[in-house]
């Protein structure tokens, strides 16, 4: 139950008799009557338990959009409700409005919208739903809540999609630069036409050719229906925070670009994100559903606080992929962990696959190094001098054992990850 | 908000409000833990009654208490009653009763010969050196008398009943040739003003009831008529000849008292109002995320805490040696000549010193660190400018 500002004013009204007559007896019946009032409002307001409530409305969203979500208010009872209601949702769902009023007469229903502007990754549920229900003389109201369990599913915002055009476009003249080439590492056949002056004799195909009046040559494509397994390590490294993103996210956002051109450039996509266990994956997704399905396995993805599991994540990659692909591998360049935890398994991947080891480089470290406005600038320059050693070190050795490595800023990681492929795709590696 | 005329399916039962009945379960532990607590003080007050506390007070089950005496008395059919001023004393004061006085010193001038004037037998315990200058009894008052066995020492029919006791307080003198001074004038009789001074009351309380002739010397002091009035002066009791002073609030009219309290009222009220929340606070799930240079930035604290200028100078070094080495084309791991000869043919310096800079021995002091990395800086500005 809850008292209004009506039983306030009356309480503050009551001081007149007091004043009037000023006897303990006024007071006792002034307080009769206040409490007489505040029990028969209560006993006329509608009941809260007996209301029904539904939600309808978005499941998804992308980060920095906002959506609606409805919340249906059914007066089953037998009075008029009136009085407010708070839809509770976690802060970083960004729900408003705060509160809403409530007048539904007996037996009808109201939509409540509550818009949602998320502020973070992942899935937002809302908390309890509070009603408080005034009575007739809006002196006391009943509250009472309900769990009315939604789930908006908040996607990564896809901030490199910016890259898209141009990657296509690369990838697009990568097409047609292979098409006019005859034969060669990266391309498959795909089809026979008449000869044209300037085609390459080489390129004629003899038994086609005796089969038809015409001369006919083959034509050649880029390899298609490759693999390409996008690998995700959440594990503690990944939670670090580069500028004001954590290194997971901008991991996320190079992922989604390089599953949107795979698809494009029709290459199957797999997804496996994993620390000491696997925490999310997609498997055998068609071309036009992978990206949907990519955003809605890795809207969920958090930073674990655990040493990742170099073991379980190479076998893992051995399970998923028999075929030889390209396993694109967003950890980070941190010499220690590294060492101790990859570098022993490595040979299992390389030996099967081809390996690209994707990090985001950190400015910070940059800056760091070049720090000479005092002593402790100074000292804090060496150690970030002997940590890019440590990185140039690590990068070396990957290096000679045949893995890519991409080292890349904030800004520019998920072009880079997406060239490397383009490239890799270009000299027919895949 | 929109008006659906359509009622929709009946949904399930969302509400999740406590009721009276679900609370009742919830809470079962506490509360029977609680009835259960109130049960054993209800028992514990029935089986022992309710004493009040104050030292030689009647009613008192303390250690310093008055209880057993009076129980006592009241075994051997006297009357005891307790009274908390001076004129609810000595109304209706029946012949030959005994007036027992606890704490004396509480007693005004006024009220002490008010006492005198019952005509009772008057024990008083503990009486200060003023209360006896007060009384105006022809007796003295010496130091005070550590507590421990004494003999009666005097005729005085109960001390001599009672033989041994352990007494203590106030020794009293004196000039009446009537006078009884008993254990070494801890006890004093008066028998012309039938006053007897007791040094201390501690000889009377529930603890020392038990000892040697205490109950003994309790129950004939005080036992001697059928009625003992027993004061225990109350702090706050109305004195006579004294006026109530009167405070701020007599001053006021009558209505402020009642608005103040109607305030506190509207208080409880408005806190009701504005205290009651509209459902619970949302608490967020944070992520953990850490800056990703912090490590390097907690290691170069510890190397400036160590002073370890070898190591940072070194990494400095061999940062700058790459830089350059990249930069001139001098291969992965160029030797350390080649490398100098390189760079000093490019930034016309002498190889020398190109040669101290880069493979020189560590910095001597932090200034020459700060000197060693801005010579560096400068070099590579150098080779990759020209």
């Amino acid at each position: 139950m809850a008292v209004t500002g009506r039983a306030a004013l009356l309480a503050l009204l009551g001081l007149l008799p007091v004043i009037a007559a000023p006897h303990a007896s006024t007071g006792l019946a002034v307080v009769g009557v206040l409490l007489l009032l505040v029990l028969t409002d209560l006993a006329l307001a509608a009941p809260v338990a007996r209301l029904q409530l539904a939600r309808s409305g978005a499941t998804a969203c992308r980060l920095g959009e906002s959506v609606d979500v409805s919340l249906s208010v059914v007066n089953a009872t037998g009075r008029r409700l009136r009085g407010v209601l708070r839809d509770a949702w976690v802060p970083s769902a960004g729900a408003g409005p705060r509160t809403h009023r409530l007048d539904v007469p007996a037996g009808e229903r109201r939509l409540l919208t509550t818009s949602l502007r998320p502020t973070r990754r992942g899935d937002r549920s809302p908390d309890r739903v509070t009603v408080r229900s005034v009575g007739p003389l809006g002196v006391a109201a009943r509250q009472g809540r309900h769990e009315v369990p939604w789930r908006v599913r908040v996607q990564p915002p896809f901030t490199s999609r910016k890259f898209l055009p141009e990657k296509l476009d690369k990838l697009r003249q990568l097409d047609g630069q292979l098409v006019t080439r005859t034969r060669g590492q990266g391309t498959e056949f795909d089809s026979l036409r008449e000869y044209v002056v300037g085609d390459d004799v080489r390129s004629i195909d003899w038994r086609a050719t005796a089969r038809k009046a015409d001369v006919v040559v083959r034509t050649w494509r880029p390899e298609r229906d490759r693999r390409l397994l996008v690998v995700l390590d959440t594990g503690r490294t990944s939670a670090a925070r580069i500028g004001d993103v954590p290194r997971l996210d901008l991991a996320l956002d190079a992922a989604l670009l390089l599953g949107a051109l795979a698809s494009r450039a029709g290459d199957r996509v797999d997804v496996l994100a994993v620390d000491r266990e696997v925490r999310g994956s997609v498997e055998g997704a068609g071309r036009t559903e992978l990206l949907a399905r990519m955003v809605d396995a890795l809207a969920v993805l958090e930073p674990a606080l655990v040493e990742t599991d170099s073991r379980r994540l190479v076998s893992e990659v051995l399970r998923r992929s028999r075929r030889r692909s390209l396993v694109v591998l967003f950890t980070a360049l941190d010499a220690a962990p590294l060492r101790e935890g990859l570098l022993p398994v490595l040979s299992s991947l390389t030996s099967r696959h081809t390996v690209v080891l994707a990090s985001v480089g950190d400015t910070r470290l940059d800056e760091l190094a070049s720090g000479r406005t005092d002593v402790d600038a100074v000292y804090a320059a060496a150690a970030a001098e002997k940590a890019q050693a440590d990185r140039r070190g690590v990068t070396a050795e990957l290096r000679r054992r045949g893995v890519e490595v991409i080292d890349a800023g904030p800004d520019v990681f998920a072009s880079h990850v997406a060239d490397a492929y383009l490239s890799l795709k270009a000299a027919g590696r895949l | 908000m929109t008006l659906l005329d359509s009622a929709p399916a009946v949904p399930a039962a969302t509400s999740t409000s406590v009721t009276p009945r679900s609370w009742l379960r919830r809470n079962r532990g506490l509360l029977l833990l609680g009835a259960g607590l109130v049960l054993a003080l209800l028992l514990l007050v029935l089986t022992t009654g309710v004493g009040r506390s104050g030292s030689l007070d009647p009613d008192s089950y303390e250690p310093a208490g008055g209880r057993a005496l009076a129980t006592l008395l009241r075994d051997q059919g006297v009357t005891v009653q307790r009274t908390g001023d001076v004129p609810s004393t000595v109304d209706g004061l029946p012949a030959g009763a005994t007036i027992f006085v606890s704490d004396p010193s509480l007693l005004t001038s006024l009220e002490l010969s008010d006492l005198q004037g019952a005509g009772a037998h008057l024990v008083l315990a503990g009486a200060a050196p003023e209360t006896v200058q007060l009384l105006g009894l022809d007796a003295s008052t010496g130091g005070s008398a550590t507590e421990q066995q004494r003999e009666p020492g005097c005729g005085y029919a109960p001390a001599v009943a009672a033989g041994t006791v352990q007494t203590g307080g106030y020794q009293y003198g004196g000039e009446d040739p009537h006078g009884q001074r008993c254990y070494d004038g801890t006890l004093l009789h008066l028998p012309d003003q039938d006053i007897v001074l007791l040094g201390s009351g501690k000889v009377l309380t529930n603890q020392r009831l038990g000892d040697d002739g205490d109950a003994e010397l309790g129950l004939r002091l005080l036992g001697q008529g059928s009625t003992v009035r027993w004061l225990v002066p109350d702090p706050n009791r109305a004195v006579e000849g004294e006026r109530k002073a009167t405070s701020f609030g007599d001053l006021l009219p009558g209505w402020v008292n009642a608005a103040e309290n109607w305030l506190f009222v509207l208080a409880v009220v408005v806190i009701a109002w504005r205290g009651r929340r509209l459902g619970r606070v949302v608490p967020e799930p944070l992520p953990v995320v850490v800056r990703a240079a912090e490590t390097v930035e907690g290691r170069g604290r510890l190397y400036r805490a160590a002073g370890a200028r070898e190591v940072a100078g070194e990494a400095l070094r061999s940062g700058a040696r790459d830089r350059l080495g990249k930069r001139l084309g001098a291969g992965r791991h160029p030797t350390p000549e080649s490398l100098v000869e390189l760079v000093a043919r490019r930034s016309s310096r002498a190889g020398a010193d190109v040669e101290a800079l880069l493979y020189g021995p560590p910095p001597a002091d932090d200034d020459a660190l700060v000197r060693l990395a801005r010579d560096l800086d400068a070099l590579t500005k150098e080779v990759s400018g020209s």
